[in-house]
Order: C-alpha cells, then sequence, then structure tokens
C-alpha cells in the first residue's frame, strides 16, 4: 500500500509540475521540429522520458529549464542521427535594425502609429512560426527558447549545457537573420490581406 | 572628470541594444544606456521600435494552440508506464 501511495503521489506531483508547461513545451517543440504532428510526439516523448528520469529531478530546483533541457537534448539526438553533417548556417546577416530601416524606408508611417504595430499588421502569427522554422538550426533551437519563454541567457546556456557567450552571439546573429526573412514574408503578402493568426485571432 | 566620458555615442549604445532589451547589461552599462535615449531621439526610436517588435512577436507565440488531445495522450501514456 506504501508503494502505491508513493507512486500515485509521485505521479500526481509530476503531472502538477508538467500541464503548466504544456504550451511552452509544445512551442518549443514546433519551433524545432517545423511540423505540429512531430513536436506533438516530440512533447509526448519528452514527457515518457522526463517521467523515468523524475526521480533525480531536485524537489526545489528549476523544472521547466529541467524538462526544456530533456526535451531539446531529445530533438538534438534525433536530428544528430539522421544527419551526418551539422546544418551549416551560410545565410548573410541583415543589417543592424533591418526591419526598422525597411519600415522607415517604406513610407508606410500614418499617423501617430508606432512603426512596430504597423509592421506587425501585415505579420500573421503563421508567418512568425515560419520565420523561426527557417532559420538553421543552431540559431533556430536558441530562438526557440527565447521566444517561447522569457529565459535569461544564462538560463538557455544551462539548457543547451553551451557557453553563454555561445547563447548570446547565436540570439543575436538569429533575430538579425529572422528579421530579413519577417521583411521577405512581408514583401509577399499585399496590404490588408487577410493574415492567419491562428486561435485567438489577431 | 568630464561628465561627457561616461556618456554612450549612438555606436556604443546600438551594440548594447540586444543585451539591454534582454536585461542582459550590468546596471552601469544599463544607467549609460538610458543617460544616452534621454538626449537622443534617433536612438530612442530605434530602441522603442524594437522593443516593441520583441513584445509583439512573443505575444503573438502565446497565441498559438496547443493540441487539446496532447494532455490526455500524455496522462494516457504516463498510466500505462505504471501498470
Amino acid at each position: 500500500m506504501d508503494d502505491a501511495v508513493t507512486t500515485t503521489a509521485y505521479k500526481q506531483e509530476y503531472e502538477r509540475l508538467l500541464k503548466p508547461l504544456m504550451r511552452i513545451a509544445f512551442g518549443v517543440a514546433l519551433h524545432l521540429t517545423r511540423n505540429r504532428d512531430d513536436a506533438e510526439d516530440l512533447v509526448q516523448e519528452t514527457a515518457i522520458q522526463a517521467f523515468r528520469a523524475f526521480p533525480t529531478f531536485q524537489p526545489g530546483s528549476h523544472f521547466k529549464a529541467w524538462f526544456l533541457r530533456i526535451l531539446t537534448n531529445l530533438f538534438l539526438n534525433k536530428v544528430r542521427k539522421k544527419q551526418r553533417e551539422p546544418e551549416i548556417a551560410s545565410l548573410d546577416d541583415a543589417p543592424d535594425l533591418y526591419l526598422y530601416t525597411q519600415v522607415t524606408l517604406s513610407g508606410w508611417k500614418k499617423g501617430n502609429q508606432d512603426p512596430a504595430t504597423q509592421l506587425m499588421e501585415r505579420i500573421g502569427t503563421e508567418q512568425i512560426v515560419a520565420a523561426i522554422a527557417a532559420l538553421p538550426e543552431e540559431f533556430r533551437v536558441v530562438a526557440a527558447l527565447y521566444f517561447e519563454e522569457e529565459l535569461s541567457y544564462q538560463e538557455i546556456a544551462d539548457i543547451l549545457d553551451c557557453p553563454l557567450g555561445t547563447v548570446r552571439s547565436r540570439l543575436h546573429r538569429g533575430r538579425k537573420i529572422l528579421q530579413r526573412t519577417l521583411w521577405e514574408l512581408v514583401q509577399e503578402t499585399p496590404p490588408g490581406a487577410a493574415l492567419p493568426q491562428t486561435k485567438g485571432g489577431n | 572628470m568630464l561628465p561627457i566620458i561616461n556618456l554612450y555615442t549612438c555606436k556604443e549604445a546600438l551594440i548594447r541594444l540586444d543585451d539591454y532589451l534582454d536585461r542582459e547589461l550590468s546596471p552601469e552599462e544599463i544607467r549609460r544606456v538610458e543617460r544616452h535615449l534621454k538626449i537622443c531621439h534617433h536612438c530612442t526610436r530605434k530602441f522603442g521600435f524594437e522593443k516593441e517588435l520583441l513584445a509583439q512577436i512573443r505575444e503573438r507565440l502565446t497565441r498559438l494552440d496547443t493540441p487539446p488531445e496532447l494532455w490526455e495522450r500524455i496522462t494516457h501514456t504516463l498510466a500505462e508506464i505504471k501498470e
């Protein structure tokens, strides 16, 4: 009976910690896998692996970071099995403040509306997801953690087990590439076109 | 010491833009960036744009719907593991 009580309490505690993370975990998984079905599978697989490793989790430590570390490791291990050669980021960086410059030069400004809001009115949520998905893997992994959850560079470095400087440089460069991709997507969308915004609308 | 020594130029402020938005600067660097922004409207607009863009991207991503059956799948699988 003691074992059954312990096991039930163990499972309840695990589920109590895990349930609030579903949105973040699915968001990160979606950016990593670029596919909703694969993202679901990755979250489910992570949930099982983390459950098995739960006895090693230190109560009071950062469950979210611990869980996201398992999730990203699982993803990276799968990717490394599939590809012998790492994905090489050959994309040219956009200049600094790329979107700010493009919006300023575009002559969109109307009234006192803030230019970032004007820009975002032309960008759908699915386009943001597509732009993150288009990032090369080394930048995408960092960006997925950064955009889905306001983690510090140190927290991201701990999750990925890499130096803080690596997180900083990949994030800075990833943002530049993302800005260029977002602008290209905006250019493909006629002004006033209805944009898919997913559940919740725009 | 001349006070101007403590002021960042536009270039010095802008190279710290990302770290400033991400709260990764030291208190001294934050103070110097903000002193620069008080006197430079061009940089204030640029910092404001990037800050708003980042906030809106994050806000949009929170709208991504999590598949409703995902949690159910997970709890069922966990139950099976134990039995």
